[in-house]
């Protein structure tokens, strides 16, 4: 068990700058999810704390050692890879075992702890097999047995999800959590899917183009990210943008954008005075946005103030019903926007609707570089 | 008229299962059939003689010799061929400059004729003016010139010339199977805390072990049969005793003593003892799989 710290972090593949200086702490025993676009750098930092990657510069900590330079078996860390890389000419026993015969573990100590993580995992049954005879989700779990069964100081995981159906996916969600829970280890968890991230991490790091975005914990980035990129990766889907402008009239402080004006409720007034008369980029998430006819008929609670200003109107462009809610692509002016609705909601493409728009969770960012988030000093 | 979808089938392969017969069958009982006759190998004057020639063989103590030469030929130049091949390989894959460059140079020996490969190396192997006697005695290794075709070293040579010639193919088969190994293997070994030397053993090499299978056996069975690189190295040397592999006897005794039946015998027996050596080597491979 272990702390991990990354300081000042770089790695360069020959002109290319891959990651380009972070600083992360992750705390002993934290589930730390990197997430982010394709090609971010995820894996490349992942790579660096396994010890599979030299580091440019900079300086990655575990435990008490710095271990820049330490090969990757002096680490005392696991990894499981997206593609499992289960040895395949050897049984499942055999691939559990592997680590602890390289560490010089006797037979006879071998064996009970491969039977303790093959129970974990409930894959005691598959231990005469090979890779080959199993099903991807039994491999993933031999992978994952022969991270554990050498109970390491970290975890790290990339991607070791992405190979599977949907549906084993979100078991195998579950499970990683509980095992997490069970083994109190610290773990690293790399996955560019941000329902992955929001599910299992107890801390989100946030990367795009070789830079931390922002790191918090899972609810955090999601009510109060950080920049307009983060705001639009976490969240499925994702928080609407609009172009837009603070202006100040006698009756308050509004948001206009192109094909609406609403009021800026007058909690953030003053938090907003700084950007008044600037170009802004408000944004508002799927699920802050209402059909004000809905909201009318079951004289809602979450707006008490159904204030007819705060309306928008739009034109119904495509329904997706996904069951519990459905997805509406309302097009206001030359933007489309994303609601998610109720799905008891009478509703036909090409009628109009007013949805009205919950201003208390509204975000507001800097339209000039680096979309930074605006709110009080 | 329909013809039925049997006698469409039976006569599309047909051509197919004449020429194999005609081709492969044939031959290979005509000369099990030749090795029963004492027959001339050019006068058509054949008389049955029965297990004769076998007979005759078993007390022949050249057929002895030659193999024995065959087998210790087949046997030294396999190993040694599979030991450099799969290093070369090894080496071949990793990523160097010039990597390209050096696989072209390393396949060259395949290659080049084996006329030509044989004057080249009788030339370099020469007792009086050859440039390997000449650096052997510039580095002190040697304090007089050593006879490369005498008796006591032209199985030596022959060894040596055969290596050369045919490890390219162990290379060119192994480098193909290196490139498909996953490289997150390594990376998962790495990991799991194994060295460089046990990644070569416990992943490297059990990869390996089906191409590795299949070139044994088939760098076996053609080294066992070979017979241009022999028969060339023999020629204009008076040690040629010392190399007569079991081709070259059987060649020796149909077309210079015209014993076109002892010759077949000859055949028939080195067919016998590759299916037997065969048979032996896939049960050994199979036991090795569990
Ligand atoms: N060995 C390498 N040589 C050169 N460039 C590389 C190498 N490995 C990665 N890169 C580059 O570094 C950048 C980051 O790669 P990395 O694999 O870390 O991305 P990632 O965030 O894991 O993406 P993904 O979600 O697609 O796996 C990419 O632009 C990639 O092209
Ligand atoms: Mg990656």
């Amino acid at each position: 068990m272990a702390k991990i710290t990354l300081s000042k972090l770089t790695k360069r593949f020959g002109e290319y700058e891959a990651v380009k200086g972070i600083d992360l702490t992750i705390a002993d025993g934290e589930f730390a999810v990197l997430v982010g676009p394709s090609g971010c750098g995820k894996s490349t930092t992942l790579r660096m704390i396994a010890g599979l990657e030299e580091i440019t510069s900079g300086e990655i900590t575990i435990g008490d050692t710095v271990v820049n330079d330490l090969a990757p078996k002096h680490r005392d860390i696991a990894m499981v890879f997206q593609e499992y890389a289960l040895y395949p000419h050897m049984t499942v026993r055999k691939n559990l075992a592997f680590g602890l015969k390289m560490r010089g573990y006797k037979k006879g100590e071998q064996a009970p702890l491969v039977q303790e993580a093959a129970n974990m995992l409930g894959i005691s049954e598959l231990l005469e097999r090979k890779p080959r005879e199993l099903s991807g989700g039994q491999r993933q779990r031999v992978a994952l047995g022969r991270a554990i069964v050498r109970k390491p100081k970290a975890f790290l995981f990339d991607e070791p999800l992405s190979n599977l159906d949907a549906k084993l996916r979100v078991q195998m969600r579950a499970e990683l959590s509980r095992l997490h829970r069970r083994l109190a280890t610290t773990m690293i968890y790399v996955t560019h899917d941000q329902v992955e991230a929001m599910t299992m991490g107890t801390k989100i790091v946030i990367m795009k183009d070789g830079l931390i975005q922002q790191v918090g914990s899972p609810m955090e980035v999601y009510r109060r990210p950080l920049n307009q990129f983060v705001a639009g990766f976490i969240g499925s889907p994702a928080m609407n943008f609009f172009k837009a402008m603070l202006v100040q009239r006698a009756e308050g402080v509004y948001v206009e954008a192109a094909s609406f004006r609403v009021p800026v409720p007058e909690r953030l007034c003053g938090p907003y005075q700084c950007v008044l008369g600037r170009e802004v980029i408000f944004g508002i998430r799927p699920e802050d946005i209402h059909s004000f006819e809905l909201l009318q008929q079951q004289q809602s609670a979450i707006l008490p103030e159904c204030r007819a200003d705060s309306m928008i109107c739009g034109e119904v462009e495509v329904i997706e019903p996904l069951g519990p809610e459905m997805l509406v692509l309302v097009k206001c002016g030359d933007q489309t926007t994303v609601v998610r609705l109720d799905p008891r909601l009478d509703l036909e493409v090409g009628q109009d609707i007013n949805l009205q728009l919950d201003m208390e969770k509204m975000h507001l960012f800097d339209a000039a570089h680096p979309h930074a988030r605006i709110e009080a000093p | 008229m329909k013809i039925s979808e049997r006698t469409a089938g039976y006569s599309l392969v047909l051509p197919g299962v004449f020429l194999i017969c005609a081709l492969l069958v044939y031959p290979v009982l005509y000369g099990v059939y030749l090795s029963f006759f004492s027959k001339h190998s050019f006068f058509p004057e054949q008389k049955f003689i029965g297990l004769t020639n076998y007979l005759y063989l078993l007390q022949d103590s050249d057929f002895w010799m030659s193999l024995w030469y065959g087998t210790v030929y087949s046997v030294s130049t396999i190993v040694l061929q599979v030991a450099l091949g799969v290093a070369a390989a090894l080496i071949l894959s990793q990523t160097f400059r010039g990597r390209n460059f050096v696989r072209g140079i390393v396949l060259f020996p395949y290659i080049i004729p084996t006329v030509v490969a044989i004057i080249l190396w009788k030339w370099l192997l020469n007792n009086q003016f050859g440039f390997i006697n000449y650096v052997l005695f510039a580095l002190g290794i040697v304090g007089e010139p050593v006879n490369w075709m005498g008796k006591d070293h032209i199985m030596s040579s022959l060894v040596l010339i055969s290596v050369w010639e045919f490890f390219p193919f162990v290379v060119l088969s192994v480098l193909a199977r290196l490139q498909t190994i996953p490289p997150v293997l390594y990376e998962a070994a790495k990991v799991d805390g194994a060295g460089q030397l046990r990644r070569f053993f416990h992943v490297t090499l059990p990869q390996l072990r089906n191409v590795l299978f299949v070139v044994i056996l088939l760098r076996g069975i053609w080294m066992f049969t070979k017979f241009d690189t022999v028969w060339l190295l023999t020629q204009g040397g008076g040690a040629e005793k010392y190399i007569r592999t079991l081709p070259v006897y059987a060649y020796m005794r149909t077309f210079m003593y015209y014993q076109a039946g002892l010759g077949s015998a000859l055949a028939v027996i080195m067919f016998g003892v590759l299916v037997a050596a065969t048979a032996v080597y896939f049960n050994l491979f199979r036991r090795g799989d569990e």
